[in-house]
């Protein structure tokens, strides 16, 4: 049911005319009167174009009175004064011709349908320079960015670690220097032949005019083929680095408000080492972030898409990144009405609803919003009691009320522990219940009962010494035993940030470097272990010496440091990890409190503010930085209280949205106008189905009556909860635990031997309702509403349960046909 | 795989079980479990015995003599395993040894607790939360855990001020009385709400203290961590207020290590360090509260140039759950006033011994102190282990104290086994004519390297062994103890002692037993200290083979002698009898550095050998002692399959001199 409305809402709003939306957002159709004005998005006066190679991409916007800023790149006239100096694309592309100051100006005709205001020109001054003058093309600086662009060493390419069919790239040109001499040393000299630019590999593959796995990666007529070709032809220098090399770069505009179905050209700008300043649009790599909001053109183009809500294109170039960000608004610019906001998370939820014009969903009733809250937070449905009680409660804060209930009951600290415990890797290595697998859940589960704040539950972890059985958390450096995986989970689990590629080479979309990286390792690196009195758990602790790493490529020892920190001070006789962990859990680290904000969002809204959860970084920013920012400050400053910040996320406004989209609101997937339905985790869920068919699941080795939530491990033999996701715990990334909806699990819910049982069992809820005759079968159908969805059956599907009761004479098959098409509702597998 | 590789498997599987078996009946007697762990003092108890190898079972011995038990009667003949306790209304409360004689000589001791709570077993225990078994404040439970399930209990607290204003302690007793229960205890509201929990570790039992309880019923919930069941799982649980606390003497678990914690140390209550360094005058002895987590401990005191002083850090060898460090610093300090340190001294694990079975290697530092000028010095103590699952205050005594060079011994009955994985609780069974072997260790202290001469005391009427050398590059040797041809039956609790060359230093052997096998997930064997080393002799039995060892000496040496290059020939001499004509093979055992020896096998018609002992340039003169373990088959009654055995030599030492 859930489901059908949705893909009906969708194929209307598909069926919109998106130029119709553009209109009446913007009301251009109507606004004759106004005059507009053209405005350059780089300031051309800060570029230089210097030698024939170079390149500039225009960005024209049109302003006009009302605030509203349009991208009018690829509609605009240019001129050039003198002409013959340049020459301009369509698409805003100048390209030099001669040496020589000229004065460009951007104009757009009045006479467009979609632009029939009178319109300013913008103009500026540019300095073509070095034509007939340039010096050899550098190999890093010149030849490599086109590797990149071409997708060349990318790591599915020839930048994987044993390269493509014989040739071999860095990827993504980290290590120029081997890249050369791979490119001239190897293959004798086929790769690049000067005496016949044309005829070298490197030329003919790229365009497929020699077979190619890789395909056609280049065009004959491109500036890259014939820049190539001019390097080989130049004797294939290697060039220097003198002042090449890159510092930073910038995109154009940094970011901006856009109409659904509309177009926005960007450019990149280089600042080198040098202080030259440079253009290089169409050597950047461009990616969004969400391609079902925006995609972007290899040239830099972002076409936007109908839905409204925000979206990042990360542009990368010789190992920089930066980011644009656009606002996609609703074309719909009526007064939106919104509750008062409860805490903070309404103050910029709502803000950010009211920019885009996303209106909210109506609240849940409260039987969703028990059913919501029991399974998010303690992992269950409610109970028949709950329900009755949470009904009859008249107060205003009985849904605050019910979050404190349930951050109080056992079965938060075992979901929560449970969810802790995958990603922290807590998993037997061998066959049979680990005592140390076990202890450290056990504390895990202690911690969360106890409320234990999130800076000290790390801290513990971080910088645990000695035996499991006094300190649990020692287990977690037995589970990951590697020091590089140790620093990665740390990193990812604690930071949100997956800094694994920096191990081997400069991160891709990001800051990290590989000395980043090995002075976060050089903490672990004391590290060691002893034997305790059960030689398979060794107790770890910290060996006397400095901590350092060697860089990998220079081999310097490098000092403990934090990510974007200074070296750590230590003494031969301390342990590191202390100022690890003090550097970590610093309130100044606004890594640390962001990135568990994060997560927990997601477990409770369905997406995170930043999707990964676990991949925080700049090039993928938060769908509300202002939401992000504000909830971890007031984390911080309720000393990192995990219960609290549940309550402040659970009991806003925000949370209590229904999970029925309205016309205006259903495309919404990041501004969060509505509740996202999520499938029930395979744990919850076979735990659901054992409460409302009244039977158990036995996990060989724990007591009877133990829940799938609470185990300690996921190592135990269970079909269901594999085929609906469970996860392997092998790493620490959410990842590993699958969401998705597939043709295995409906077969198994529909049709599984498992299922078959549960709903037939003696002491089943089937047997037990078909034998119950002190009670009508309303009342009883209206129970297994109850106990399944949390809420009273509806007339016509308590007619339709009746019917079908009396038409079986055969009652307890009957329930049993009942509770098994209530399990098979997609009411009862989401958490809605 | 092929079926042929399977039937070859499953031949394997099926002779090992044999040989097992066999081995088994061969063996010493197993106590597994008491079926009754404890009484109350001054009262009169029932219980049974569980193991291997019980036969014909009918007394008790304690290690105390108020503790007396006499075998149920039975219509024809005594109720072998059943016996009837009385312990004496003057027996302290504590913890005691208790053992069980029978046709196959004397088990192994099981723990026995004595206090003054009321004891009961009930005949069932509930794993129903909601149907919990009554038990009540100043009282002790005795039950064994349930295979995967939770046993609960409740208790009420009425509502008198004593009642709900007490401390109450709630207690799990079952590493410390030799189970394989790592016990959890959890107190919950009766609809299973969480109110407090502990748990256990290897050789740690869990307890939970808590004040001011409202009047009601509480719910206990007990079980083996890892839900593991069976005879061996045995606990007892203890509701208690303070002052049935000050009368209970259980103590912690006796571990190994804590052999060579001095007499005359006791942890006090102590208290937390500050955090600025804290002045001591040597010599100094105190208890402290580690600091909390990473932070440290220091301590600054001045010597003179050339003091000595022994820096030992007493914690996990009584029962702490620490892992101290310790380094000392000299402290210079400039005319501006700041203060510079150098590194003097480090200290980490000490006493590193461990023979795979005894381990007696402890967590706290112990170093010998030399001032190298007359200075302030800084001694900084860590703790590495900065958990608190076990202990939230973790004490130590810091004992820093004049050198006093001297050595701690330790000792067990070897496991006759070639295997030590193999190594499980036993008794002694000392055949006439058979040798039981008794592995003595050594930890020196204060810069003491001596050489240790060994022997056995108060032993029974036809019983010997002669004395043996842990020589100054050792650190343990054995004792054979020998039962002649015509040895009474009977037991004896036995002293082990050591001397230095000159008497000068006489230390009685610390004894120890296997509380634990490996099994059961854990995988190490687990020892404890026991009350005393029992060997007990079988007039019933006489060996198969015995096995003595011998040496030519030459006058006018008292015993042979080779230099190094040069060999020792021990000639080993073999004695059958009915069963025992197999040939045997003779493995040296615990050579002494830089001598080899390879094994020989005696022919079945043979009564003697040689073994031959190289001396390589390596060894170091000194005087050794050696023994050997011979591996053969036997036919003993009434098994009908001849058994693989493993028989003890007697030892027999020898001098290496130098050329």
């Amino acid at each position: 049911m859930l489901t059908q409305a949705v893909t009906a809402n969708v194929a209307k709003l598909v069926m919109r005319s998106a130029h119709l939306f553009f209109c009446v957002l913007y009301g251009l159709a109507t606004n004759a009167q106004a005059v507009d004005s053209l405005q350059f998005d780089v300031d051309p006066s800060a570029v230089q174009l210097i030698g024939s190679d170079a390149r500039l991409q225009l960005v024209v916007s049109r302003h006009s009175d009302s605030g509203t800023v349009r991208d009018v790149t690829h509609s605009a006239d240019f001129r050039c004064e003198p002409a013959g100096v340049v020459e301009i694309s369509e698409t805003g592309q100048v390209v030099p011709i001669t040496n020589r100051t000229v004065t460009l100006t951007a104009n757009q005709p009045s006479s467009s349908d979609e632009s029939p205001a009178e319109c300013e020109p913008a103009s500026m001054q540019l300095t073509v320079s070095g034509i007939g003058s340039e010096p050899p093309l550098s190999f890093p600086h010149r030849i490599v960015p086109i590797f990149t662009k071409l997708g060349c060493n990318g790591g599915g390419c020839h930048g994987k670690a044993a390269g493509q069919n014989g040739f071999k790239l860095s990827l993504l040109g980290f290590e120029p220097r081997e890249d050369y001499e791979h490119l001239i040393g190897e293959s004798r000299t086929r790769r690049v032949s000067p005496a016949v630019p044309d005829h070298s590999l490197l030329l003919t593959k790229a365009i497929n005019a020699s077979p190619h796995g890789g395909g056609q990666r280049l065009e004959l007529d491109s500036d890259e083929y014939r820049q190539i070709r001019r390097w080989i032809s130049q004797g294939m220098p290697y060039g220097d680095d003198n002042g090449h090399r890159v510092v930073s770069i910038a995109v154009f505009p940094g970011s901006r408000r856009l109409a659904p179905n509309s177009t926005q050209q960007l450019a990149v700008i280089a600042t080198r080492e040098n202080g030259t300043i440079e253009d290089v649009t169409t050597a950047a790599v461009f990616e969004s972030n969400d391609t079902a909001m925006a995609d972007v053109s290899s040239r830099g183009l972002v076409e936007v898409h109908e839905a409204v809500g925000d979206v990042s294109i990360m542009a990368r170039y010789q190992g920089h990144v930066t980011v644009f960000v656009a606002d996609v608004p609703h074309a719909n610019a009526r007064q939106l009405d919104f509750p008062e906001p409860a805490n903070v998370v309404d103050t910029y939820v709502f803000s950010k609803l009211r920019s885009l014009g996303i209106p909210p969903s109506t609240p849940c009733d409260d039987s969703t919003f028990l059913r919501r809250t029991s399974l998010d937070i303690a992992g269950r449905l409610p109970t028949l009691e709950e329900i009755d009680a949470f009904e009859a409660d008249s107060s205003p804060e009985k849904r605050a009320s019910l979050v404190n209930r349930l951050l109080d009951t056992n079965d938060y600290a075992d979901y929560f522990a449970g969810r802790w415990n995958t990603i922290l890797r807590n998993r037997r290595s061998r066959g049979t219940l680990q005592f140390s697998t076990l202890a450290f859940y056990d504390w895990i589960r202690e911690s969360f009962a106890n409320n234990r704040p999130y800076d000290d539950f790390v801290q513990r972890i971080l910088g645990a010494s000695g035996t499991v059985a006094s300190n649990p958390p020692v287990a977690w450096y037995q589970q990951v035993p590697d020091t590089n995986q140790r620093v990665e989970d740390a990193a990812q689990l604690f930071l949100g940030q997956r800094i694994q590629c920096a191990r081997c080479h400069h991160h891709p979309y990001e800051k990290w470097s590989q000395a980043d990286y090995a002075k976060l390792a050089a903490f672990f690196t004391t590290v060691t272990n002893k034997p305790d009195r059960d030689p398979i758990e060794q107790a770890i602790f910290t060996r006397v010496g400095g901590a350092s790493s060697p860089h990998p490529k220079t081999g310097e020892a490098l000092n403990p440091s934090g990510l974007d920190s200074d070296k750590a001070v230590i003494g031969a006789d301390q342990d590191p990890r202390v100022a690890l962990s003090d550097w970590v859990t610093d309130p100044s680290n606004h890594m640390f409190a962001r990135t568990v904000v994060n997560r927990y969002w997601k477990h409770f809204l369905g997406r995170g503010l930043v999707e990964p959860e676990d991949d925080m970084r700049v090039t993928n920013p938060p769908s509300n930085p202002s939401l992000l920012d504000a909830l971890s400050d007031e984390f911080v400053k309720s000393g990192y209280d995990l219960k609290q910040l549940i309550r402040w996320i659970t009991t806003s406004n925000t949370y209590s949205f229904s999970g029925d989209g309205s016309y205006d609101n259903l495309l919404d997937r990041r501004s969060y106008s509505r509740f996202y339905p999520k499938r029930l985790a395979a744990e919850v869920l076979l735990d659901a189905v054992d409460d409302v068919t009244h039977s158990q699941t036995v996990f060989t080795g724990m007591p009877n009556g133990t829940r799938a939530v609470s185990l300690p491990d996921t190592s135990f033999d269970s079909y269901f909860l594999q085929v609906f996701g469970r996860p392997e715990s092998a790493t620490a990334c959410e990842c590993e635990r699958s969401q998705d909806a597939n043709l295995a699990q409906s077969l198994h819910l529909l049709n599984s031997e498992q299922m078959q049982t549960k709903l037939t069992e003696d002491t089943g809820r089937a047997a037990m309702l078909a034998a119950d005759e002190s009670r009508s079968d309303s009342e009883k159908v209206s129970e297994l509403y109850r106990l399944s969805l949390s809420r009273s059956p509806s007339e016509i599907e308590l007619k339709t349960m009746l019917t079908y009761l009396a038409s079986k004479t055969n009652r307890r098959e009957a329930y049993e046909d009942l509770i098994w098409s209530l399990l098979n509702s997609k009411e009862f597998l989401f958490n809605h | 795989m092929s079926h042929a590789h399977v039937f070859s498997r499953t031949g394997s599987i099926v002779a090992l079980i044999f040989a097992t078996v066999a081995h088994a009946q061969f063996n010493e007697p197993e106590l597994r479990s008491l079926s009754n762990t404890g009484a109350q003092v001054g009262s009169s108890i029932e219980l049974s015995v569980a193991g291997d190898r019980l036969d014909e079972a009918d007394q008790m011995h304690f290690s105390h003599p108020g503790l007396q038990a006499t075998v149920k009667p039975g219509e024809s003949s005594p109720t072998y395993g059943h016996f009837a306790v009385q312990v004496d209304g003057s027996v302290p409360p504590g913890r005691y040894d208790a053992r069980v004689i029978g046709r196959h000589g004397v088990s192994n001791p099981r723990s026995f607790l004595v206090s003054h709570l009321a004891n009961s077993v009930p005949t069932s225990i509930s794993q129903d939360l909601k149907a919990p078994t009554a038990t009540s404040i100043n009282s002790i439970i005795h039950a064994k855990s349930s295979p995967s399930a939770v046993d609960y209990y409740s208790f009420h607290v009425d509502e008198s001020p004593a009642s709900t204003n007490q401390k109450l302690h709630i207690e799990i007793f079952a590493q410390r009385l030799d189970s394989r229960m790592i016990g959890q205890v959890r107190l919950l509201l009766p609809g299973g709400k969480l109110i407090e929990a502990s748990r256990g570790a290897d050789e740690v039992d869990p307890a939970i203290t808590i004040e001011n309880l409202m009047a009601g019923d509480y719910i206990i919930a007990v079980n083996d961590f890892l839900f593991r069941s069976g005879d061996d799982y045995h606990y007892q649980l203890a509701v208690y207020d303070s002052d049935a606390k000050s009368k209970l003497n259980l103590g912690r678990y006796r571990g190994p290590e804590s052999f060579s914690v001095p007499h005359d140390v006791v942890l006090s209550d102590g208290e937390r360090i500050a955090s600025t360094a804290q002045k001591i005058d040597l010599p100094y002895e105190g208890t402290w509260v580690f600091a909390a987590g990473h932070e440290e401990n220091i301590f600054e005191f001045d010597a003179s140039q050339g003091d000595q002083f022994s820096i030992e850090v007493l914690s996990q060898r009584m029962g702490e759950p620490t892992d101290a460090r310790f380094y000392v610093q000299r402290i210079e300090t400039n005319d501006a006033g700041v203060e510079t340190l150098h590194d003097v001294l480090r200290a980490d694990d000490s006493f590193g011994v461990n023979d795979g079975v005894l381990n007696v290697t402890t967590k706290d530092p112990v170093a010998l102190f030399v001032a190298p000028v007359a200075a302030r010095y800084r001694l900084t103590i860590q703790d590495l282990d900065v958990g608190d699952s076990l202990a939230t205050r973790q004490r130590y005594v810091l004992r820093i104290a004049k050198t006093a060079p001297s050595f701690d011994l330790a000792c067990y009955s070897m496991y006759p086994h070639n295997d030590i994985n193999q190594s499980r609780p036993h008794g002694s069974k000392l055949a006439r004519g058979g040798v039981e072997t008794i592995q003595v260790i050594a930890v020196r202290r204060d810069g003491w390297t001596g050489p240790i001469r060994v022997s056995a005391e108060g032993l029974p009427t036809g019983v010997t062994c002669a004395s043996t050398v842990i020589a100054a590059n050792q650190d343990r040797a054995q004792l054979a103890i020998v039962a002649a041809d015509d040895a009474p039956s009977g037991i004896a609790s036995i002293r082990v002692v050591g001397r230095s060359s000159d008497d000068a230093i006489i230390r009685q052997a610390t004894p120890m037993t296997i509380a634990v096998a490996k099994g059961g997930n854990r995988e190490f064997t687990r020892m404890r200290i026991a009350d005393e080393l029992v060997i007990g002799v079988s007039e019933k039995d006489l060996s198969p083979v015995s096995l003595r060892l011998g040496t030519q000496v030459s006058e006018p040496a008292t015993m042979a002698q080779a230099k190094k290059g040069e060999t020792v020939n021990v000639t080993v001499t073999v004695v059958r009898r009915e069963g025992g004509s197999d040939p045997i093979t003779l493995r040296p055992k615990d050579l002494p550095p830089g001598v080899t020896a390879p094994e020989i096998t005696i022919a079945g018609d043979k009564s003697d050998g040689t073994l031959v002992l190289t001396v390589t340039p390596n060894a170091v003169p000194g005087t050794y002692s050696l023994w050997s373990q011979g591996e053969t088959k036997i036919k003993t009654t009434p098994e009908s399959q001849p058994l693989t055995v493993f028989l003890s030599s007697s030892t027999v030492n020898f001098q290496i001199i130098e050329p």
